[in-house]
């Protein structure tokens, strides 16, 4: 009886022991997760670094919410618009915060007539 | 020769009490799981433009979110790229200083976190809170004057490990 007691409490002291060393291993980590996540991004095709030009239709008129056309260089500083043609307005020339330049408002003098739009960048 | 009785009695239940007991303690060890809420997500960019992605922009910042036990001791390491990749062309990353920040919080806070401006490239050590801890992480891509458009993409990899305290 004594013997059986015995070693039934020394049995359950090493289940104890080996499960509690199981969690807690000595000296080593005790538990691990890892997890990975994408970086995405997407470039968008060059529109040339020296000089863009786009064909405003004589019935358009840029709004700030669509833009007609986004122009970026990395020196905004440097950037010049010419507007070649009879142009009745441009209102806004912004500088956006990712360093693109957009024309928010431009209109031609007359119904039927274009305007050209000339984005020169210097270098200064 | 009375307590022999009692240990007797004492070790029929005594066995299961210290299972479930040792069953619960590596449960509670092995709990912590990481969710990603949020990809480090760079948009349109263009060549020749470097953007950089701030941690405390919602959307656009990496989000984990690691459960566990409250009030334990985690270290939080990244293994970080330095490029992204589209079939054989690549694109610089670059993660700062300070373009790491966590709050264990029960309201976590992307705009005012509770541990704000850590370094990705050092593990970080930290603790869990009730409801766990969020950790959000921005950075920069540098494209190339002449960068081929199209799809890039980079792995981040988090790794959490609790310490034992």
């Amino acid at each position: 009886m004594l013997s059986r007691t015995v070693r039934g409490f020394v049995a359950s002291l090493l289940v104890l022991v080996l499960l509690f060393s199981t969690a807690y291993p000595a000296g080593s980590i005790t538990s691990q997760a890892r997890a990975s996540i994408m970086a995405t991004a997407n470039v968008e095709p060059s529109l040339g670094l020296t000089e863009a030009a786009v064909d405003l239709p004589a019935d358009f008129t840029l709004d700030s919410d669509k833009p007609l056309y986004w122009l970026y260089h990395p020196h905004l500083d440097g950037v010049k618009i010419l507007i070649e043609g009879d142009a009745r307005s441009i209102e806004t020339v912004h500088l956006q915060t990712f360093d693109l330049v957009s024309l928010i408002s431009l209109s031609p003098a007359e119904p039927d007539q274009s305007v050209t739009v000339t984005v020169i960048y210097t270098d200064n | 020769m009375k307590v022999l009785p009692l240990l007797s009695s004492v070790s029929k239940w005594y066995l299961p009490i210290v299972a479930v007991a040792s069953v619960l303690l590596v449960s509670s060890a092995s709990a912590q799981t990481i969710t990603v809420n949020n990809n480090l997500v760079f948009g349109d960019i263009f060549p020749g433009i470097p953007k950089a992605i701030s941690k405390a922009t919602a959307g656009y910042a990496a989000e984990f979110h690691v459960d566990g036990a409250a009030g334990n001791e985690l270290t939080v390491e990244f293994t970080l790229p330095r490029y992204m990749n589209r079939s054989g062309y690549n694109m610089q990353m670059i993660f700062g200083e300070a373009d790491c920040a966590m709050d264990s919080s029960a309201t976590p806070d992307q705009s005012n976190p509770g541990y704000d401006d850590i370094d990705p490239w050092h593990v970080i050590t930290y603790g869990l809170g009730l409801n766990g801890l969020t950790i959000w992480l921005g950075g920069t891509v540098v494209p190339g004057l002449n960068q081929m458009n199209g799809d890039y993409s980079a792995s981040i990899v988090l790794t959490v490990t609790y310490t034992g305290n």
